[in-house]
């Protein structure tokens, strides 16, 4: 029951329960993800203005874990650029891939430190943050050719 | 006299603290069948069917023997049956075999329900993508059931194939396999029972059944991964085109040309995985040896439990058909959680369910949910495992208080 709790820390439930980056943006991109061991779909909205992400939001179903995790991801990616954006969703995907990352840069991605003795559950965590990245490598590719 | 408590201990494994309940996805494996893998590469290890000094002729005596011990215990003639990988391989090695030999051709329809494992419903999918044959659905009820009416729906739009499980793997629903057999046979549609689930728990001659082709995996009856079968009727096998190409399945070879060996030879491409036979051949003997009316009762009597006690709590959804069509099986959802957590939460209790989408997603959408907790029994389980199983659940709300 300890090990369940390392997991399901209180901090994790109450992101899960007050999920209040949830549901559509009205005319910003957004781009899906899937989990392909569980079926899980989640969908990612950015709103861009000038480079700097002004609104992100998600929708879609999903556990504990990856709905919390977007809940926390989208609170981290509001005003902040897309380059700056990317390396913090790298540094956070790293960090639940074991690598050392160093804890101060984390934020409160920090809170989910304890997925990482739970390999299988890696990938719930991380489920947001590849859709967010394969979304901002679209949106700089937009951007780069409008300008 | 059969005693689930006096199996266990025929299997190692099972002396760890766990209620493994999740068999339709593998089950365990008893001692005899590791023994004779064992036994296997340190006496008979040899390739077979090529030489003939002693230890080649223990090797292929040991493979031979296994195909006629599972031959018969289908019902079929030992040239009727095929190795392959498992059940993917073997409707694998069907579907392109059909299409290559023209068994199939651009427009002819292929009938599959939605109740099938992605393994029996994607090689036909893809046949249609790739090479213009065309799908017909034969749709499941609410709770997962086939009706005749709707597979008579099916095979009269002029289907050529009906592909169908004889268990389906995310509901546990027993089909009325035999008298799908039957409809397809008055109109001389060819079938294909997915026997991967039905197998293990169902004694299915398939002489009896009249099937034309049956695939299933030694690993879900315990026996090894990576060995499975495929049984086609002689005078369909003998008109079939090899699957893969290669040593063992040749008669002659020319520069002109290539002759094939008999069957099932001919199907039977490149060095067998002889120890993964010699495993599933001792897996059928053990299975042989039990008393059939009471495993299936025994499970049977575990599932419903399962289903009855889960049910009477309220924030569990349990589905699929809880009558005599459901066996084995019991996939459920806990209300306001996801099924990775509430399998998550049951590992901490040490209960071993699957949760996800069962590689059925055209049958839980077609009920209704994305995906579910699936608790599933064998006969070495004991009210035991399934009383942790439902305390386990019945606790739930302490670790996640919002639930219900």
């Amino acid at each position: 029951m300890d090990e369940l709790r390392e997991l399901y820390t209180d901090t994790l439930m109450s992101f899960y329960l007050a999920p209040d980056r949830k549901g559509k943006i009205a005319d910003a991109q957004g781009l899906e993800g899937k989990n392909l061991s569980c079926g899980d779909r989640i969908k990612v909205f950015l709103q861009v203005e000038d480079g700097v992400i002004k609104d992100a939001k998600f929708t879609g179903y999903g556990c504990v874990i990856s709905q919390s995790s977007a809940t926390v991801m989208c609170r981290m990616l509001l005003n902040k650029r897309l380059d700056e954006a990317k390396e913090m969703i790298d540094r956070f995907i790293d960090f639940m891939q074991g690598k050392d990352v160093p804890e101060e840069l984390l934020g409160d991605a920090l809170y989910f430190e304890g997925v990482r003795r739970f390999p299988s559950r890696v990938k719930c965590a991380t489920l947001a943050w590849h859709t967010a990245k394969e979304l901002i490598q679209k949106l700089k590719g937009i951007q780069s050719d409008a300008g | 006299m059969f005693s689930p408590e006096q199996i266990r201990k025929d299997f190692h494994i099972l002396e760890e603290e766990l209620a493994y309940l999740d068999n339709a996805a593998t089950t365990q494996k008893p001692d005899n069948v590791i023994n004779a893998i064992r036994h296997y590469y340190m006496k008979q290890n040899s390739n077979v069917h090529r030489s003939n000094y002693e230890l080649a002729e223990l090797a292929t005596q040991a493979f031979e023997s296994s195909r006629r011990t599972i031959a018969n215990f289908i019902g079929s003639e030992p040239e009727e049956l095929i190795f392959t990988r498992g059940t993917t391989e073997s409707i694998n090695l069907l579907a392109y075999s059909f299409f290559v030999g023209g068994l199939i051709e651009a427009g002819d329809k292929i009938a599959v329900t939605i109740a099938e494992h992605h393994s029996n419903f994607v090689p036909w999918q893809q046949l249609s993508k790739r090479f213009g044959t065309e799908m017909v659905y034969v749709d499941t009820d609410d709770e997962g059931r086939i009706s005749l009416s709707e597979v008579k729906k099916a095979l009269d739009k002029g289907v050529k194939l009906l592909a169908f499980t004889g268990m389906s793997n995310s509901l546990g629903v027993v089909m009325p396999y035999v008298e799908i057999c039957h409809l397809a046979k008055e109109r001389g549609v060819l079938t294909v029972l997915d026997g991967a689930q039905l197998v293990p728990h169902h004694k299915v001659n398939v002489k009896e059944v009249g099937c034309d082709f049956m695939a299933f995996s030694a690993h879900k009856m315990l026996g090894p991964m990576g060995i499975g079968a495929l049984y086609g009727r002689r005078e369909l096998l003998e008109k079939m085109v090899p699957f893969l190409y290669g040593g063992e399945m040749i008669d002659e070879v020319t520069l002109e040309d290539t002759t094939f060996n008999v069957l099932p030879y001919k199907f039977e491409a490149g060095t067998p995985n002889v120890a993964g036979t010699v495993g599933f051949g001792e897996a059928i003997r053990y299975l042989a040896r039990l008393e059939w009316g009471k495993v299936q009762e025994h499970v049977k009597k575990l599932a419903d439990v399962l289903i009855h006690e889960l049910e009477r709590i309220p924030y569990v959804e349990v589905y699929g058909p809880k009558d005599e069509t459901q066996h084995s099986i019991v996939s459920f959802n806990i209300k306001g959680l996801h099924p990775h957590d509430v399998s998550q939460y049951l590992n901490s209790w040490k209960v071993a369910v699957r949760s996800g989408h069962h590689c059925a997603q055209p049958q839980l959408k077609r009920i209704g949910v994305p995906a579910t907790c699936r608790a599933s029994v064998y006969f070495y389980n004991t009210e035991r495992d399934v009383e942790r199983m439902l305390e386990a659940i019945k606790n739930i709300t302490n670790e996640f208080p919002w639930v219900g």
